[in-house]
């Protein structure tokens, strides 16, 4: 069985067979619907990359020893995080009474930024295989955990609900196919797995607030900082990398970084901010 | 034979519904909560599941959508049985199946995760079935049945009826154009690609590189097609002015305008406000009702030049009486 807006190249590994059957559209809806969307949307809606399901060809990437890592901060002041009242569904309310900020800047006492990716965007060579465990993004309490989330294109993404409300998980997907998961209730699980390299923003539309980002790179050489900023990329073979480090508000920074087996290299990154940077601004274009 | 009190609130109700549904519809968008239900025809999986967050807006339209397509479809019986034109009877016909068309639209828009193409569509039958019922509420009207009597005797002047109908229709004409631009410019996210107003960027047209940010080329096209559409309202509600000794057309005159002006007002406050619910809905509700008044304007007055022009009987309301059950 297929979830909501399955595309050809995502499977649905541990379905909740029961509950997910009831959710689904029925198939004879969608026989009857997809026809005619598609002769009007004159193939807008077929998937865009015919080519994701097919595996990635070319020689296997190598793991090697070296260490990049260092310490992502925020210099300037810290612009104020937007803040929402949940009072539209009462769940989310009962969990985060009052106003609640959104955690779109996450500093530490001293000044180390959180959530922000830091991957390699040039350097590698290589194919390299996705890891068979799942990475997790869960909701709770009316907000998706991990908020910044790295995996390996091919790698399984296990999203769950933890919470006693209804959510629905929507991937704004650009390079992979998009999708829609209804989360009628805690324990409800769907697993995808995205081809194609690209930052996903998802959001939940019943609670407008939740967002979170889904990082797909193509080898394992990425990081996302916890609360004190601090990163670590590992097991690079030798070579010269530039490592990109994104944040959902800010522009993106890459630096150059050259390493040799058996080396650890330090790179801190700064993000500035002016006093005056809008904390509602829209994020960051989610880089391709 | 005039049609009855029954038919006359029937078909009223019915045009009033078609636009709370369009109030609906535009709070769906306006909050973003058009995916907050991922299933169609059923919202996860039943017909009433809690009404928290977006869904309460997705859903909610889902189910007035329901009830008044069901009111749309009993329209046609009582067309049918309230002995109205025949005409009048094919417009309650084409009207439940541009509904039924539009609930396809809706189903699909959720199911393929809101296509631009198929979300604009949406939102530019929306405006037909308003049209198409609101068309049948004036037919079957008061004020319909007394142009036809009274007509022959109040014959205003030919030019001026004519220059007033075609601008009726192009004012008309316009403004769904413009609503189109606006559907474009909403479900393709680019209501803030141009920030200020009105200016844009500062400048009367944007150059260079303002135009490489995506939704600046939709963007624009709806604000200045907005300085079209006022200028065809203007001539027609003035034009409509000219037609002296029938009052209907003085009021609708002065509605016409003050819609356009608050049309614009609300366009502006969208931008500047960045976007507010209730200013975004409001200014999609008044859209409807600007392009409403132009329809009704020009189905008026093409009912009059008929009256004036065509022989007394051709066009008496009797003469083309639907069959009573058909
Ligand atoms: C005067 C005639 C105008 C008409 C008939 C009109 C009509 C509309 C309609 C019907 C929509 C919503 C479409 C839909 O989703 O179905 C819309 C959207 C919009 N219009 Fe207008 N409009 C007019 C003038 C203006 C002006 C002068 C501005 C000023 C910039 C403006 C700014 C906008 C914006 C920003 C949106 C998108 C709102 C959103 O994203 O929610 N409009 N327009």
């Amino acid at each position: 069985m297929k979830g909501f807006g399955a595309g050809r190249v995502f499977h649905l590994v541990s379905p909740k067979k029961s509950r997910m059957q009831s959710l689904s559209p029925s198939r004879a809806v969608r026989a009857a619907v997809a026809p005619l969307a598609l002769a009007l949307l004159l193939g807008a809606c077929s998937p865009k990359n015919p080519e994701a399901s097919k595996a990635p060809a070319g020689p296997p990437g190598r793991l090697g020893t070296a260490v990049v890592s260092g310490r992502v901060s925020l210099a300037g002041a810290t612009p104020a995080n937007e803040k929402v009242t949940m009072t539209t569904d009462p769940f989310c309310d009962g969990h985060n009474p009052g106003e609640t900020e959104l955690p779109a800047y996450v500093v530490g006492a001293d000044g180390g930024l959180g959530n922000v990716l830091l991957r390699v965007t040039e350097g590698v060579t290589g194919v390299y295989a996705a890891p068979v465990e799942a990475k997790q993004l869960d909701q709770i309490g009316c907000a998706f955990s991990p908020r910044v989330l790295a995996l390996m294109t091919g790698q399984p993404l296990d999203i769950v609900s933890s919470d006693a409300t209804l959510h629905n998980v929507h991937a704004a997907a650009k390079a992979n196919p998009p999708f829609n998961l209804g989360m009628p209730a805690p324990g409800t699980r769907y697993t995808r797995t995205f081809e194609k390299p690209e930052i996903v923003p998802f959001k939940c539309d019943v609670h407008p607030w939740m967002r979170a980002w889904v990082a797909v790179v193509p080898h394992p050489f990425f990081a996302v900082t916890g609360p004190d900023g601090r990163y670590e990329i590992q097991r690079l073979p030798a070579g010269t990398y530039t490592v990109e480090a994104w944040h959902e508000k800010l522009p993106a920074q890459t630096f150059a970084v050259t390493v040799a087996e058996g080396e650890a290299a330090s790179h801190d990154v700064t993000f500035e901010t002016s006093a005056s940077s809008p904390s509602s601004a829209s994020p960051a274009a989610p880089p391709a | 034979m005039k049609p009855g009190r029954f038919v006359r609130v029937s078909t009223r109700t019915v045009a009033v519904s078609v636009f709370l549904l369009l109030v609906a519809g535009a709070l769906v968008t306006s909050t973003g909560s058009g995916l907050a239900v991922p299933d169609w025809p059923l919202s996860y999986g039943k017909l009433m599941p809690p009404m928290v967050g977006g869904i309460l807006y997705e859903h909610g339209h889902r189910l007035i959508a329901a009830t008044v397509a069901t009111m749309v479809g009993l329209q046609i019986l009582v067309l049918g049985f309230g002995r109205t034109d025949r005409t009048t009877f094919r417009l309650g016909l084409a009207a439940f199946g541009a509904i039924l068309g539009q609930a396809v639209l809706g189903g699909i828009t959720v199911l393929f995760l809101l296509p631009p193409a198929v979300s604009s569509a949406h939102a530019g039958l929306a405006q037909i079935v308003f049209a198409l019922t609101a068309t049948i509420a004036l037919r079957t009207s008061r004020t319909w049945s007394r142009f036809s009597e009274q007509a022959p005797r109040a014959a205003p002047d030919p030019v001026v009826l004519s220059k007033a109908y075609r601008l009726a229709l192009l004012a008309a004409g316009a403004s769904y154009v413009q609503i189109l631009l606006g559907a474009i410019v909403r479900h393709t996210g680019a209501g803030l690609s141009i920030p200020d107003w009105p200016l844009s960027f500062g400048k009367i047209v944007p150059t260079g590189s303002d135009w490489a940010a995506s939704g600046v080329l939709a963007h624009f096209a709806h604000r200045t097609f907005a300085w079209v559409v006022v200028a065809l309202v203007v001539a027609a509600a003035l034009a409509l002015r000219k037609l002296r000794g029938i009052p209907a057309f003085g009021m609708l005159s002065s509605l016409w305008l003050v819609l356009l002006a608050a049309q614009v007002t609300l366009g502006a406050t969208s931008v500047w406000t960045a976007k507010a619910v209730a200013i975004t809905s409001a200014h999609l509700a008044v859209g409807g009702l600007l392009w409403i008044t132009g329809v009704l304007a020009a189905v008026l007055l093409a009912r009059i030049k008929a009256l004036f022009t065509a022989p007394a009987t051709a066009v008496a309301p009797a003469g083309d009486a639907a069959p009573a059950a058909a």
